[in-house]
């Protein structure tokens, strides 16, 4: 059932009704019920996975506690008679144990997910390494069946096991909040990652029918409809025509076409699913973390990386980042060359192994494929550089005298910005990574302005028509100058509030008028492809 | 409290740390920025800072930072 479908829309409508109609005590019930129900949809054979993954961690996350409670016993039964080094040897005996079931059941977690989603991508992956001395491997296919949302729950799964480690968060002690929790429909199939301490602590509370929360959500899933619907449907033909099996074919401009489409069509496709999962959980009274911040309004990579799938963001800087760079080999490099050779060395250190750790994950959790890995390297390098660069930086422009607080200066640092993520788009999106290598190359070597003007009407043999094309710009255009005015601090669906009722209805009856006439509808249209369903 | 304004000054000279109560909320200081704080008063504290301890309410103000570190101090 994609986000998407109108069966996803009406399954929705009578999971609110539902909701809304039983006593509160019971609405979290109600939502587990339709998260299983949504998700024996997509398969019978699925829902053992996420049955698993959830009684694992809910069993580990309890063991975890017991000992914890424990110990603060023993300590609280010795009363007075303990000294305040008794009372820490004994805490980090507690952690010790801790610790170790924790990284126990964060493994096996990860195990369960990089064997089920990498499995064939490793083995075809050797295929690959022995094709380079021709050697014929033919690696066995092992066909597994991926479950709906496995990264997500996944991820959502170890957060919670690592808070309840730390001691952040109690153990929660209700099963089937749990499994809610880990199984919420409208954030299953592309996310965001949630925190048990926010979104799970949400799901158990009582949500009094709010008109105003319904409201907000119906207007944000037609905006994520827009996106989705609109745009990124439609200019997925300029993608797949430029990035194809024919790549050979294409000049530098129309490669630099299709990667401009394809930056529009990721966004839209990713960030609109996300604002119809937001919007239908705004509809029941939850406010889930929020996924994308205008990206292409970044100034720097670390910048876009703040504002791009920032659930992941945060999640990687919590678990991965942070103990990273606060671990005991780091902190120690870190110290050793703040030392010798000064702050600038003594911060690079660090900055240079964390993102490297960082984005390489962040890589292969997109998929186990070299052109993954690379550009994963690749985002990892220009952070890495931006941070050793700052006081080269600092000269040039204090040298040029540049004013860096000038409005045209942020404009050439987004543009900046946006032609280094075009490079990574094209190491991703290319058929291959030798196609990717050729493509590159070509947007340096064959570049023709003329096509992109439109004269010869080139551009309209790329998989969209003149109608089309004028269509998808406008779309645009729309989002553009909505995206402008959300980054000058208002609130589009608040500010549209305080319009008079005409104003109001003409704007909702517009925007789905334009996602029933404009939308990508048909018989190739498949409702379900959803690229970051796929993650 | 002088010496931790002094600390962070040394970091990022470019931001008021003394009026200042939102540097993680409002996205003053970046990551990169904490780690180099937490570095710095780990060696002039002679104190730990761990994973544990990386929580915004923690870095929010110089205030803030001046609180983590006498708690840390107690429980050495």
């Amino acid at each position: 059932m994609a986000l998407n479908s109108l069966s996803f829309l009406l399954f929705l409508a009578v999971v609110l009704l539902v909701y809304y109609i039983v006593p509160k005590k019971y609405q979290w019930a109600v939502l587990l019920v339709a998260s299983y129900g949504f998700y024996l949809a997509s398969g019978l054979a699925q829902v053992i996975y996420i049955i698993a993954t959830t009684l694992f961690t809910f069993g580990m996350s309890h063991w975890m506690q017991r000992i914890r409670n424990n110990n603060l016993k023993e300590i609280a039964s010795r009363g007075e008679d303990i000294t305040k080094e008794e009372k820490l040897a004994m805490k980090k005996v507690s952690a010790k144990k801790i610790h170790r079931i924790q990284v126990l059941a964060v493994l096996v977690n990860l195990g369960v997910l990089a064997y089920i989603k990498f499995l064939n991508g490793v083995l075809s992956n050797f295929d690959d390494l022995f094709a380079l001395f021709k050697w014929d491997a033919s690696m066995p296919f092992i066909n597994v069946l991926v479950p709906l949302g496995l990264s997500y729950y996944t991820f959502n799964s170890i957060g919670y096991l690592i808070d309840v480690g730390r001691g952040k968060l109690e153990a929660e002690r209700h099963i089937g909040k749990f499994a809610l929790f880990v199984s919420f429909f409208p954030s299953i199939v592309q996310g965001p990652l949630m925190r048990y301490g926010d979104v799970g602590m949400q799901l158990q509370q009582p949500h009094e029918f709010k008109y105003e929360n319904v409201k907000y959500g119906a207007q944000l899933i037609l905006w994520g409809l827009f996106k989705k619907m609109v745009i990124a449907d439609r200019v997925a033909a300029i993608s797949a025509t430029v990035f194809s099996a024919n790549f050979m074919e294409f000049s530098g401009s129309q490669v630099f076409f299709g990667v401009l489409a394809y930056s529009f069509q990721i966004y839209c496709d990713f960030s609109g699913g996300t604002d119809i999962t937001r919007g239908a959980a705004q509809m029941m009274g939850l406010d889930l973390p929020l996924n994308f911040e205008r990206p292409f309004f970044a100034i720097s990579m670390a910048d876009f990386w703040r504002r791009w799938h920032m659930s992941l963001g945060a999640w990687m800087r919590e678990y991965v980042f942070y103990p990273i760079m606060l671990c005991k080999p780091v902190t120690a490099l870190s110290k050793t060359f703040r030392k010798k050779y000064g702050a600038y060395w003594g911060k690079l250190v660090p900055s240079v192994a964390a993102p490297m750790v960082v984005f390489f994950l962040i890589g292969i959790w997109h998929g186990l494929t070299w052109q993954y890995i690379l550009n994963g390297l690749y985002n990892a390098f220009l952070i890495s550089a931006s941070v050793a660069l700052t006081p080269v930086y600092k000269k040039m422009t204090d040298g040029l005298r540049i004013n860096t607080e000038a409005f045209s200066f942020r404009i050439f640092q987004m543009l900046r910005t946006f032609c280094l993520l075009c490079v990574s788009r094209i190491i991703v999106r290319a058929p291959s990574l030798g196609a990717a290598k050729v493509m590159l190359l070509s947007v340096f070597t064959d570049f023709d302005m003329g096509f992109l003007l439109g004269v010869n009407d080139e551009i309209y043999n790329m998989g969209l028509n003149q109608q089309e094309m004028t269509l998808v710009v406008a779309a645009i255009a729309v989002l553009v100058v909505v995206s402008i005015l959300q980054e000058s601090g208002m609130k589009i669906r608040e500010t549209l509030a305080k319009q008079n009722i005409v104003f109001r209805w003409f704007m909702i009856l517009l925007l789905i008028a334009a996602i029933l006439v404009f939308g990508k509808y048909g018989a190739n249209y498949d409702a379900s492809a959803f690229i970051y369903g796929n993650f | 409290m002088e010496k931790i304004l002094e600390i962070l000054n040394s970091i990022r000279s470019d931001i008021d740390f003394a009026n200042e109560d939102k540097l993680i909320d409002d996205g003053i200081l970046d990551s990169f920025d904490i780690v180099s704080i937490v570095g710095e008063l780990c060696d002039e504290y002679d104190i730990t800072i761990t994973v544990d301890d990386m929580e915004p309410e923690n870095f929010n103000s110089a205030a803030a930072i001046l609180a983590l570190v006498e708690r840390l101090q107690d429980e050495m």
